[in-house]
């Protein structure tokens, strides 16, 4: 009994490692005009994987190979009226966890007003754990958590095709997120 | 005393002369007396129709429940889930493009800096 316990002791700050508590996130979007919350599960994958499957001519339907390897999807995606509306240290909680579980900064682009970082998770046999990705803009924060086990090849689906509709959710002057229609919360 | 006289007098005892009864007679009586009880219960019972009893309205319905409710629920759930998965669905295709968006961004920036493609 006493063993049970102490392991289940041992057991409990792995289990709090393993995820990331996005509602640290939530004061970036404090000032925010738009708000994209998306949070799945792997219960929730399985259910979207199964609605992709039962479709099954649709071209999103290519994309189920990619999903059943995804095991949680987070979106946190803040627009502002103005710039300076949201605090670049909010951040901070999210970049220490990606650096404690071992994620590698594989990119780091810094311009004058923005910058890009993206991360990958490296496991076993040469195949991924996740991809993370912080965008942060003048007037815009996105923040992508991707954890599965994921092959070197999902990357490209995930950065362009087979199926993933393109929203053109980055060309300037051209509706970003659709509104009313993905400004969800949590 | 007239001979029409005792004639009627001998007529009178004979037909008041005491006769046995037959040796059934006691269970003849019981008999008819338990079968005219019966058929005056009888009409109590069926006093009311078997469709007017409680009892069997109270089974029907709990026969009906049971017929009824467990496939409506088994639907409810069912559409629920489907409703679920289509929201679950929606949310990944735009959680992947948003990803997808942030993927490109960042490779168009790179490329602008460093004037070469990935």
């Amino acid at each position: 009994m006493r063993k049970t316990l102490l392991l289940l002791a041992c057991a409990m700050p792995l289990a709090a490692q393993d995820g990331f508590d996005f509602k640290t996130l939530d004061k970036l979007g404090d000032n925010a005009k738009n708000k994209t919350v998306i949070t799945l599960d792997g219960d929730m994958l399985k259910m979207a994987s199964g609605f992709l499957s039962n479709g099954g001519k649709s071209e999103a339907d290519s994309i189920k190979p990619l999903v059943d390897s995804l095991t949680g999807v987070y979106i946190r995606s803040f627009e502002f009226d103005k710039e300076g509306q949201y605090n670049d240290q909010t951040l901070e909680p999210l970049r220490a966890y990606l650096k404690q579980a071992s994620w590698n900064k594989i990119v780091e682009s810094r311009e004058p007003k923005e910058y890009s970082e993206i991360y990958l998770h490296p496991i076993a046999n040469g195949r991924l754990g996740g991809i993370a990705v912080i965008s942060a803009e003048p007037r815009e924060v996105t923040v992508v958590l991707i954890n599965g086990n994921l092959k070197q090849e999902d990357l490209a689906k995930l950065s362009g095709n087979m199926g993933i509709p393109d929203l053109k959710l980055n060309k300037k002057n051209s509706d970003k997120t659709p509104k009313g229609k993905k400004d969800d919360e949590e | 005393m007239s001979n029409q006289d005792q004639d009627f007098e001998k007529e009178l005892r004979m037909a008041l002369r005491r006769e046995e009864p037959p040796a059934d007679f006691a269970a003849k009586v019981l008999a008819r007396a338990k079968e005219s009880k019966t058929a005056e219960e009888r009409p109590k019972v069926v006093e009311m129709p078997v469709w007017r009893r409680p009892l069997v309205w109270a089974v029907a319905a709990g026969l009906a429940v049971t017929a009824l409710v467990p496939p409506a629920v088994q639907q409810y759930q069912q559409r629920r889930q489907e409703e679920r998965a289509m929201k679950a669905e929606k949310e990944l295709l735009f959680a992947l493009s948003i990803t997808r968006a942030k993927l490109q961004h960042t490779r168009e920036k790179i490329q602008r800096s460093t004037r070469q493609p990935l």
